[in-house]
């Protein structure tokens, strides 16, 4: 063990002095939640919203500084005074006029009707971006996932007795562009899980095909962790292949029979495909060899049209 | 059977205390060896002493988790059988992996003497994830103390790969940068 690994090892082992609060809040599960849509449009609606109480706010400030300087005097005209808070921020101390008092909170009258929006698929006038922000994960039918972009990815061909488990479109918290789509099927003890997702060519270790010894789970025992050494750790764990490299002889040397205690002995494997259009193509579950292959062809189909 | 019946059957001296143990956690305290050593084998003398432990421990010793107490048990037990199984090897396993994440969070060495015990690293480790949001908190415990995949973090918090991955690198920084200020040597 090297001195580096030992010294991790320590902090591993100081782990264990975790506060037994700490542990318990990391025990819980995060509920699945409904589709709590965050996409562009819903953003879209905040940010006009938004820009909205701006001109009406704007249009307001105009209208009072004109009749303001039709009635008023300059010199007993409007008299702000910007001071530095302790947070160094700018604040309107001081206004001579009561009607300048600009209120912050939502004024009914002042947001135009089109965007007053209330009820379950709309945004509430008191609806931050911040909680729509929350969104990371939606539950997704077969059919939603199918219609997402990623979903063209997703197998057309599904082997005999498969059925539907769940689905679930991961999107990134800023943009709302949908970054992963996984769908699981199931048949008893045996699943199916795909993920697709957007990798670029940099973020990927490639398999070295022609060093089958890298990947081969034929060319070694179980425990896994004893018998494959160190250097081809990663490949073997991991193996990410280019989509100009699979084959089905090559699936079949990722799926391999297991006569475990209390399972299946249907092959099981996991790899993971890489299409030069930037989408990885992940498999992780037990199923026929062939018919992964048969599920495979049809995200390059998908390839060949390749979405954008 | 509630944890305090259990408890209360430890210190009763009944050894039905460990067949009810072994119903209520025996798949937790599995987990938590499986995640370290990856083969049935050790995993099942591991938790098998876990339950020999807290006979041995309980009393004096009176949980308030039962679950979390026989954890610690596991994964000490664990470690201590991933160093003895492993300590000529490298490269082996998920445990092997993690331990190169946390290898980032080593402060640069200074002099031998200032070597920081266990113990005083353990409280400081502990001050730190007080620190952190709880989600990032909660994803490095996972990760760490529970040894779990990515793949499982995800799906236990409904998050995505790259956002566990950005959360645990983040953390690892922030420890080092925390253990660096605190003048940590390990």
């Amino acid at each position: 063990m090297s001195q580096k690994e030992e010294k991790a090892l320590r902090v591993f082992e100081a782990l264990n002095g975790v506060d037994e609060e700490l542990l318990l809040r990391s025990e819980k599960k995060a509920e699945k939640k409904p589709a709590k849509i965050f996409r562009f449009r819903t953003v879209g609606r905040v940010a006009a919203a938004c820009l909205g109480f701006l001109v009406a706010g704007g249009v307001f400030l105009a209208v009072q500084n004109s009749q303001m300087k039709s009635t008023t005097p300059m010199a007993e005209g409007i008299r702000f005074s910007a001071m530095e808070n302790q947070n160094g921020r700018a604040e309107i101390t001081e206004y001579d006029s009561a009607d300048m008092a600009v209120r912050l909170e939502t004024d009914e009258e002042a947001v135009p009707e089109g965007m007053k929006r209330d009820g379950a698929d709309g945004i509430t006038q008191n609806q931050t971006v911040e909680s729509c922000l929350e969104a990371e994960v939606m539950e997704l039918t077969p059919e939603q996932a199918k219609a997402e972009k990623l979903g063209a990815y997703l197998p057309e061909y599904l082997p005999a007795g498969y059925v539907f488990e769940d689905a679930r479109l991961y999107l990134d918290a800023v943009t709302g562009e949908s970054t992963e789509l996984y769908e699981c099927w199931s048949k008893g003890y045996d699943d199916i899980r795909i993920w697709v997702s957007r990798a670029s060519v940099d973020e990927i270790a490639f398999v070295d095909v022609k060093n089958t010894a890298s990947y081969d789970v034929y060319a070694y025992e179980i425990p896994y962790e004893d018998s494959v050494p160190g250097e081809y750790y990663e490949a073997f764990f991991h193996p990410v292949f280019r989509a100009s490299d699979m084959t089905r002889e090559l699936i079949g040397k990722r799926m391999k029979s297991v006569k475990d205690a209390g399972d299946t002995t249907t092959p099981r494997g996991n790899f993971a495909v890489w299409f030069e259009e930037g989408i990885l193509w992940e498999f992780n579950g037990s199923a026929d060899p062939r018919d992964v292959w048969a599920m495979l062809e049809s995200a390059c189909e998908a390839s060949k049209n390749h979405i954008e | 059977m509630k944890d305090s019946e259990i408890i209360e059957l430890y210190f009763q001296r009944d050894e039905r205390a460990i067949s009810e143990t072994q119903a209520s956690y025996g798949k937790y305290c599995y987990s938590i060896a499986y995640h370290i050593l990856h083969t049935n084998e050790d995993s099942d003398e591991c938790v098998n002493d876990t339950y020999l432990r807290a006979w041995n421990s309980i009393p004096p010793n009176r949980p308030n988790h039962l679950s979390l107490f026989l954890g610690a048990i596991t994964r000490n037990l664990s470690i201590d059988m991933w160093k003895r199984k492993n300590a000529s090897k490298r490269g082996n396993g998920e445990m092997s992996v993690a331990l190169d994440e946390l290898a980032e969070c080593i402060p640069d060495a200074r002099s031998m003497e200032d070597i920081v015990e266990t113990k005083e690293l353990s409280r400081l480790i502990n001050d730190f994830l007080h620190t952190l949001k709880e989600k990032d908190c909660n994803v490095f415990l996972r990760r760490y103390w529970y040894s779990e995949e990515y793949r499982e973090i995800a799906d236990r918090y409904q998050m995505n790969m790259n956002s566990v991955k950005t959360s645990l690198f983040r953390t690892r920084q922030r420890l080092k940068e925390f253990l660096e200020q605190e003048g940590v040597v390990i």
